[in-house]
């Protein structure tokens, strides 16, 4: 590279295997802040450092700092945790958290508002509960996704045994979290990292196990994705994709989403090889001087993808194979009872915005509680920030429902297009935060379901998707309706997602306000409702009318 | 002074020679701006009327030594010092902090103005001299005639203790007592000015003075001295909370617009204010009595409306025993009656609740005038002043927390100048202040020696003037921070500044201990101990330490610094009381605390 590296790479070259001076920053209590280097450093141990920006103006004035307190998100393959790992979860956010559990779109979750002198009781006891936060955040391989399949549980449970492997093979070698927060003994000899150098990726990494016919993980937004190959029920495979993501720059457009390329099959010998080949490519090529340039996407575009398998092949020496043909047919969640292949029973909950807490409306948290208490299967997080209660014998099924009914915890009276969507965190949390989202979306959505109400398209299975900005959590890209914050009160409105995650979407209207959000969707809804196919879905009407034109390569036409 | 003298280029022919200068340098070394005034007075006296021999025998001196806590006893005796300006008589001014015990076997005339805290205590600034004249080395003082004017709060049981005291140890040393002891209680306004009358007038028996050789400088050459009964008109700049809304404490930042050559402060000082009272709670007491608020009374010579009185010249938020008392008389109610006998109740009761409390709960019918005169009049309130004039030389900041406190009916009640400071003043409106100089908590001479700060809540301000002040000096001195409140994220006053301080290095070591952070309380005493190696370090080469707080702060602060001492060096209690003791007579433990 000729052209300098970024901040971040020297951050991370001096950080010593991302020990940085975290030991001092926490002891540092003149502020509830960390030092800016380990700020950055401390993403790659799984939390941020935020602050509410609701109050930060009014703070400075009373002299005070702002209001800082830290994020934590778990690294928990596939999604899958056991009832007394969620009672311990519920139970630290309670003693060391806000109160509250966030499922993220990433099928993990995340602790807020933890004081910094409370993060290294916190990470003690998630860890007590074998779970770790390595990897959370950070330029590195983050939580693996794997579809959380009610029906094929034996497939399921085949491909979540290789979520696991893979976010193994793929965490650092560092001994830092185990020094920092778990008190091992500190290394005597120099540490390191053989596969990730001591300056780690470029960028962030995003991986992702897709069990067809479901793509509820999105696959093809992810950096590295999998798509499980099974005959008569055995998992013989995966086909490898790279290079999606959806993160851009408002007003840059040389920045894009971009959904991943096929790589080709390979078989189950090969995946940790192939794995690790992926990430050395990506760690050599990828862009450190633009953070903004420096996902895989942009590796695989400047490359090529001819030229980035060979790199892979070379690395891996492993030959892919042609991809076997898949079909997808659904990006969401499939809600309420399914019985799977084991005939035990699973129960998909549909959770707002991910968030898990007691309000007095509804004891969401205590009902959650106490169904662990006695359930003897495992939750399930989904990559639409839902819950699964997976593996619930048919004995004792009666004693979960009698819960779920004394909690309310499924509302029939939730529309079709509400189970369907997601929004981020955004503020008053997310440092990245240019428009609500959460606190927001519920609200937007009562007023959209009124429109569809209005031109009787209730039953519209559409995927709706809101992001604070355009980094993209939420994955608003790939949705049928995206809206992504642009400014307080004022969002970009996305349209022609085919809602099973294979099209990008693109921009419809710049900047618009909740009125002008409605008008637009009134008059695109009431045409949808007059000229619309049998069983034609809004993102393939708009397309097929050209209201918006189809996204075939995003570097030329996302932006045109 | 002596860069003064230098720059005075007399005419050649009238002036002194160089043998002349040095010996008038010498005899003017120390004197006061008052004694030069004085002296330049006699001088001219002396230049008019040529009789030097008699004036040189009437040099004689009256010392006006005042022990001052709260500012009070030093105003008193500051005015005293005024007025003998006029009556030609040679006075000498000086704080007990700065007096030297065995000056007193050298003393012809002592007058003592002392006030008394607490439990009977003397004031910080006469610790030293206390433990000399009270000590065995306290020399016999046949010469010396004395007063004392002694200041105290008669709700209090040792009631102008301090007074008393070194009264009687004055006379059991052999002094003659030149007038009877004043024992003043808070209302001393009127007994200091005849006190200050009655002294002045006899002075001149006991000094056979006559005045006429003297002239008065005074009127031309002194620019206008403010003080507590001529305080100077501030401007508010700003009034500002700087603890967050969900803080148990409502503490503002206030910043004061000063003409820096009208009013002078040092780190330490603080300022007195004459606040108003609330015209809400001046409203509710009027309605209850049902009296009218236009009713004119007369009140010190003047007539008044009630409702003027009420708010600008009577004490209404503190209540005291002896409006108690008049009370319990005009209502004849047995519960106030039996409450007068039992001193402990009835300054609880006191403490408790105000004049609005004792109005609800024990009605009576009372006339306008009865009311103004069962009152005590409005005092002003102290506070320590939070910057330094080095740093901003026409401003004066405050860090004022809104006392509150709920009396038992759960009525929720205000102190009335934090009230009125924290939620009624308004930018551009106008404050009467003064300056209380405090000596005994004065940064350190030498500007390389280390500072220790310890403070609680808005015991933080003086030291927030210290480290403006050590910034503005350059000064090399290491300064430590000790600083307790009740939450990090709530009341962690000026902690943007300290940030910085820190950053900037001049800031080396701050400790914090917030209270409700923690299921465990952890207080300021707590740092001390967990950081008693290093508090040790910073004593061992000379470390000055401050504390500014409550008095229980006080007391839990001596108390671990005796227990370390204790530990430390394997001493015995007593040991280490006196390895403390001799840091507070050194200077080296200063305190400053309410």
């Amino acid at each position: 590279m000729d052209q300098q590296v970024n901040e971040n790479e020297i951050i991370k070259l001096r950080s010593n295997y991302l020990r940085g001076t975290l030991e001092q920053s926490l002891k540092d209590n003149i502020t509830g802040a960390l030092s800016p280097d380990d700020a950055q450093v401390s993403k790659f141990h799984g939390f941020y450092q935020q602050d509410d920006r609701d109050i930060r103006q009014q703070r400075t004035q009373q002299l005070l700092e702002p209001y800082y307190s830290f994020m934590l998100r778990a690294r928990l393959p596939g999604g899958v945790c056991t009832s007394k790992q969620w009672l311990a979860i519920d139970n630290i956010s309670q003693q060391l958290g806000n109160g509250s559990i966030r499922l993220t779109t990433r099928q993990t979750f995340q602790f807020h508002g933890i004081m910094k002198h409370n993060l290294k009781p916190l990470i003690q006891q998630i860890n007590q509960s074998m779970i770790d936060s390595i990897g959370g955040c950070g330029d590195i391989n983050r939580n693996v996704m794997c579809n959380p399949n009610p029906q094929q549980s034996d497939l399921h449970q085949q491909v979540y045994e290789w979520a696991q492997k893979i976010s193994e093979h793929l965490l650092p070698s560092s001994r830092a979290y185990h020094e920092i927060w778990l008190d091992g003994e500190k290394l005597e000899q120099p540490d390191q990292e053989p596969i990730y150098g001591e300056s780690y990726l470029p960028r962030k990494f995003k991986t992702a196990i897709a069990i067809p016919p479901h793509n509820d993980v999105d696959i093809y937004t992810n950096d590295m994705g999998f798509i499980a190959i099974a005959e008569q029920g055995e998992l013989i495979g995966f086909n490898v994709l790279a290079g999606g993501g959806m993160g851009t720059t408002h007003g840059d457009t040389s920045t894009y989403p971009r959904l991943a390329d096929d790589l080709g099959f390979i078989t189950l010998d090969q995946v940790l090889a192939v794995a690790e080949a992926i990430v050395s490519v990506q760690r050599d090529e990828g862009n450190r001087s633009s953070r903004r340039h420096a996902r895989l996407k942009y590796t695989i575009d400047k490359l090529g993808i001819n030229s980035f398998r060979e790199l892979v092949e070379k690395s891996a020496n492993v030959k892919f194979a042609s991809a076997h043909k898949v079909e997808f047919s659904k990006q969401g969640d499939r809600f309420g009872w399914i019985k799977g292949s084991d005939s035990n029973w699973n129960l998909t909950l549909y959770i707002e915005n991910g968030r898990i807490a007691d309000t007095e409306q509804l004891k969401l948290m205590t009902g959650l509680r106490e169904i662990a208490a006695i359930h003897q299967g495992d939750f399930r997080i989904t990559p639409s920030q839902n819950l699964l209660i997976a593996g619930v014998s048919e004995v004792s099924k009666p004693q979960i429902e009698q819960l779920i009914e004394q909690y309310r915890l499924i509302d029939s009276r939730n529309s079709k297009v509400r189970l369907n969507s997601i929004a981020c965190v955004s503020f008053p949390t997310c440092p990245q935060a240019m428009a609500e989202a959460e606190r927001y979306f519920p609200e937007l959505l009562t007023k959209i379901e009124a429109l569809l109400d209005q031109h009787k398209l209730t039953d519209l299975d559409t995927v709706v998707r809101m992001t604070g900005c355009p980094n993209g959590c939420a994955r608003p890209f790939v949705a049928e309706i995206g809206l992504v914050g642009k400014a307080p009160g004022r969002y970009n409105l996305y349209l022609g997602g085919d809602g099973n995650g294979f099209r990008l979407n693109k921009l419809y209207q710049e900047s618009l306000n909740e009125q002008q959000i409605l008008q637009h969707l009134d008059q695109l809804l009431e045409n949808f409702a007059a000229s619309r196919l049998t069983d034609e879905r809004f993102g393939e009407f708009v397309v097929r009318k050209n209201i918006i034109s189809r996204v075939i390569d995003p570097v030329v036409d996302f932006h045109d | 002074m002596n860069n003064a003298l230098k720059q005075i280029d007399p005419p050649q022919g009238d002036s002194l020679d160089q043998a002349q200068r040095q010996n008038l340098a010498q005899a003017i070394q120390g004197l006061s701006r008052q004694q030069l005034n004085w002296a330049s007075g006699y001088l001219a006296g002396l230049s008019q009327a040529q009789i030097p021999e008699q004036a040189s025998r009437e040099l004689e001196q009256i010392t006006i030594l005042y022990a001052s806590q709260t500012g009070n006893a030093q105003s008193i005796a500051r005015q005293l010092e005024a007025e003998y300006q006029a009556s030609g008589i040679n006075t000498r001014l000086i704080s007990s902090a700065d007096y030297r015990g065995r000056d007193l076997a050298k003393e012809k005339y002592l007058l003592l103005v002392i006030s008394t805290q607490g439990e009977g205590e003397t004031p910080e600034s006469a610790f030293e001299l206390q433990q000399f004249l009270f000590g065995p080395k306290a020399p016999q003082l046949k010469q010396l005639n004395y007063a004392v004017f002694g200041l105290g709060d008669s709700s209090y049981p040792d009631f102008c203790q301090a007074g008393k005291d070194f009264d009687q140890r004055l006379e059991d040393l052999g002094a003659q007592r030149l007038l009877d002891r004043v024992d003043a209680d808070v209302d001393f306004d009127e007994s200091a000015s005849e006190w200050r009358a009655t002294v002045i007038q006899q002075s001149h028996d006991w000094l056979s003075v006559s005045t006429d050789n003297v002239v008065n400088l005074n009127a031309a050459s002194q620019s206008i001295r403010y003080d507590r009964n001529n305080p100077y008109l501030a401007t508010v700049l700003d009034s500002k909370r700087i603890t967050t809304q969900d803080a148990i404490a409502e503490i503002h930042h206030i910043e004061l617009q000063i003409d820096a050559t009208s009013l002078q402060y040092q780190p330490g000082d603080s300022i007195g204010l004459w606040s108003r009272n609330n015209p809400a709670l001046v409203q509710q007491i009027l309605q209850q009595l049902q009296l009218d608020a236009d009713t004119l009374i007369e009140y010190k010579k003047q007539q008044l409306t009630l409702q003027q009185s009420l708010e600008e010249q009577l004490e209404i938020t503190q209540l005291h025993p002896s409006v108690i008392k008049t009370w319990a008389a005009i209502t004849d109610n047995d519960e106030l009656k039996q409450l007068m006998e039992d001193k402990d109740q009835l300054r609880s009761f006191a403490t408790s609740y105000q004049l609005i409390d004792l109005v609800l709960q024990y009605p009576a019918t009372v006339d306008a005038q009865t009311l103004v005169q069962t009152l005590l009049p409005l005092q002003p309130r102290l506070y320590s002043i939070a910057s330094s004039q080095q740093a901003f030389d026409d401003e004066i900041h405050l860090t004022v927390s809104t006392l509150r406190y709920e009396t038992q009916s759960g009525d929720t009640r205000y102190g009335s100048a934090s009230q009125f400071l924290n939620q009624h003043i308004q930018s551009g409106d106008s404050l009467r202040i003064y300056v209380a100089k405090n000596n005994q908590f004065r940064l350190p001479e030498n500007n390389q020696t280390p500072i220790i700060m310890i403070g609680a809540g808005t015991g933080i301000a003086p030291f927030r003037a210290f480290l403006q002040q050590r910034k503005a000096e350059n000064a090399s001195g290491e300064n430590w921070l000790i600083f307790g409140n009740r939450n990090f994220h709530c009341d962690f006053l000026y902690q943007l500044e300290w940030q910085k301080y820190r950053a900037e290095g001049l800031l080396n070591r701050i400790s914090l201990a917030f209270s409700r952070d923690y299921q465990s309380k952890v207080y300021v005493q707590d740092r001390l101990f967990e950081e008693a190696e290093e508090l040790y370090r910073w004593i061992d080469k000379g470390a000055q330490l401050y504390v500014c707080g409550s008095t229980n702060l006080d007391t839990a602060v001596h108390q671990a610094l005796v227990n370390i001492v204790q530990q430390h060096d394997q001493l015995d209690t007593q040991q280490a009381e006196q390895f403390v003791n001799n840091l507070r007579a050194e200077g080296r433990y200063l305190r400053d605390v309410y």
